[in-house]
């Protein structure tokens, strides 16, 4: 198991934010007091798990254990298939690791329509690791759409680093 | 085409926004000339006046020609003081005249007339409207908001949205890192007073608002993995809804509020509509098929959702009824169209996300011609959202590499640009209004 799970930090939720509906113009002075206080603490730095999937693509033998798709496809491309036996030939060995398969799509058009697109390209990995052997209760994915693009910017190569599936390890076994 | 830019500059509140851009994209018939007195009895030139706020609201609003401040002849408090035939000379039909005085103890009395200048054709003004406020003096912005919509629904006949709210997705980096911080914002609809309901370092999509505008559903990734969230607006106070094996999305209440209609994929790789009961959390299965089907926005009688799905290959609108789960496809119009939202009291137009030759663009939907008018003529725009009364439509956009909110009229006449101060705003939400 890593360090910690690392949930997101939720770093403020309680805010009054009172309604001022004014139910007529005479009398709506008290329906205005609006806007009371807010209660935002912003809490200590959150923790990330960069230097972890470096740490952990160095013992897979990769460089980034990361699979990128062609525009609009969720095709697995040969060149990222040694990213898929590396991945497998550990899952397989050490049958505690668990990954998350977070799927991922370019920023144009419907946030919620890439939601299903990086669904796809993430099941489609978890579907060609469970061929090659891994139990799928080692797996779970996740699609987060547009909402993490990997390169800010609106060209080419911003969105193919963009259309991607991110394999990390939940637990190392 | 005639195109004008202004760019106006406010200084109302720190915390808002630095700029405002005004882009009148068409040459616009009838708007109402009308001007906005000084309300400070002391400093004309006061930048946080309220005239200057109810100013810039009718100004948004697409349906008036408002007199910049600077050109004003006088600065009259009084109706009694005001000559019409001056104010006509000017071109306008209408003044609005008030006077903002501290009573001690931080209060504010606030007395506001609304005059027409051309009734009868006399040179006294007729009194539209004339209204008397005390206010604790850090509530001057609601009530100047609460101005516009008399002011707005005085002179045409609807009610104004200027007291309506907008809830939106901030996102900003976090120093010295990669990684950044997804905030769950609140604001008034001018942009101010924006605050955050909830901020995660993981993303948070797609707010809606409840029909009594007092719930927010979104989804967090919080846990790293998708879930619906109902966050009650004025306590912060919030319920898990939804927290199914893979999609949790796209959320929206019912018009009774008893409902969420959502995007769930149950474990598997496609989406389907469904309804999740908010009382007791069961399941309605509303659509069964192998493709994406998402974005549910409900009809205003409660009995259809539009939705978009691309089982045709390439996402459109489709449309299902709730009682007989008969879907029938909507938009034959354009290769992408997603997003879709009947325009309020309307059950046969509705606001959309279409792409055309420049990109992603906000358009309306014509169910009885079957046409489609594109409303911007940006390229990465999102989440379109209308207005309660369905003269504006909210969305996201990018402004020199920057995403910012943007508001369109509904005849595409009037486009005006938010830019936050800080991070990206995106996938806004207009809340319901008095409508």
């Amino acid at each position: 198991m890593k360090a910690s799970l690392k949930w997101a930090m939720i770093l403020s939720i309680a805010v009054a934010l009172s309604a001022c509906s004014s139910k007529s113009d005479k009398e709506n002075t008290s329906a205005m007091s609006g806007n009371g206080a807010m209660a935002a603490g912003v809490g200590g730095n959150p923790e990330f798990e960069d230097s972890e999937d470096a740490r952990m693509a160095k013992i897979l033998g990769i460089e980034k254990n990361t699979v990128y798709f062609d525009f609009d496809k969720d095709v697995i491309k040969a060149e990222y298939m040694p990213i898929l036996d590396a991945n497998a030939n550990y899952l397989k060995k050490h049958p505690n690791a668990r990954i998350l398969i977070a799927g991922n799509a370019d920023p144009r058009g419907s946030r919620e329509y890439n939601i299903g697109l990086g669904q796809r390209r993430a099941d489609v990995v978890r579907q060609r690791l469970t061929m090659m052997g891994v139990n799928a209760n080692q797996m779970r994915t996740v699609s987060y759409g547009s909402e993490k693009p990997a390169v800010p910017g609106n060209d080419e190569y911003a969105y193919s680093q963009d259309r991607r599936d991110d394999i990390t390890y939940e637990v190392e076994g | 085409m005639k195109k004008i830019l202004f760019s106006l500059l406010f200084f109302f509140s720190i915390q808002a926004m630095a700029a405002l851009d005004i882009e009148i994209t068409r040459g616009v018939v009838r708007m109402i000339p009308i001007a906005v007195a000084s309300f400070d009895v002391n400093n004309p030139n006061n930048p946080n006046d309220m005239s200057r706020i109810i100013a810039n609201d009718l100004n948004h609003s697409g349906q008036f020609k408002v007199m910049a401040a600077s050109q004003l002849p006088q600065q009259p408090h009084d109706p009694d003081v005001v000559s019409s035939d001056l104010w006509k000379s000017l071109g306008l039909d209408n003044l609005v005249i008030g006077k903002a005085v501290p009573t001690g103890a931080g209060q504010l009395q606030v007395n506001t007339t609304l005059l027409d200048l051309f009734h009868n054709n006399q040179s006294t003004p007729t009194v539209l409207t004339q209204q008397s406020y005390t206010i604790p003096s850090n509530e001057s912005r609601a009530l100047a908001h609460h101005i516009s919509d008399l002011v707005y629904e005085k002179l045409t006949g609807e009610k104004g949205v200027f007291s309506t709210r907008l809830a939106y997705i901030r996102v900003t980096p976090i120093p010295n890192s990669r990684h950044k911080y997804y905030s769950l914002m609140v604001s008034d609809v001018d942009g101010y007073n924006a605050k955050p309901l909830l901020t995660s370092t993981q993303p948070i999509m797609s707010p809606s608002w409840s029909p009594d505008g007092k719930s927010i559903a979104y989804v967090s990734f919080e846990t790293k993995l998708a879930q619906i969230f109902v966050s009650d607006v004025a306590t912060g106070k919030r319920r898990l809804i939804s927290s199914f094996p893979g999609i949790n999305g796209a959320p929206a209440f019912s018009p009774d509020g008893r409902y969420l209609a959502a995007a769930l994929s149950l474990g598997k790789t496609n989406p389907n509509i469904y309804l999740i009961s908010l009382s007791g959390g069961q399941l309605t299965q509303l659509t069964n098929d192998s493709s994406i089907n998402t974005e549910p926005a409900w009809s205003a009688d409660g009995r259809s959702l539009l939705f978009t799905s691309d089982r045709g290959g390439s996402p459109q609108i489709y449309s299902v009824n709730i009682g007989t789960q008969q879907t029938q496809r909507m938009t034959y119009v354009g290769t992408y169209n997603a997003s879709a939202s009947y325009l309020p009291g309307s059950n046969t137009k509705f606001s959309l996300l279409t792409r055309n030759n420049r990109g992603f663009n906000v358009a309306i939907y014509d169910l009885q011609s079957g046409t489609m008018q594109i409303l911007t003529q940006g390229s990465y725009i999102e989440s379109p959202s209308p207005a309660p009364n369905g003269r504006m439509i909210v969305y996201s956009t990018q402004v020199g590499g920057r995403r910012m909110l943007g508001m369109v009229s509904s005849n595409g006449q009037v486009n005006i640009h938010l830019p936050g101060t800080v991070g990206e705003d995106q996938a806004p939400a207009w809340s319901p209004g008095p409508v």
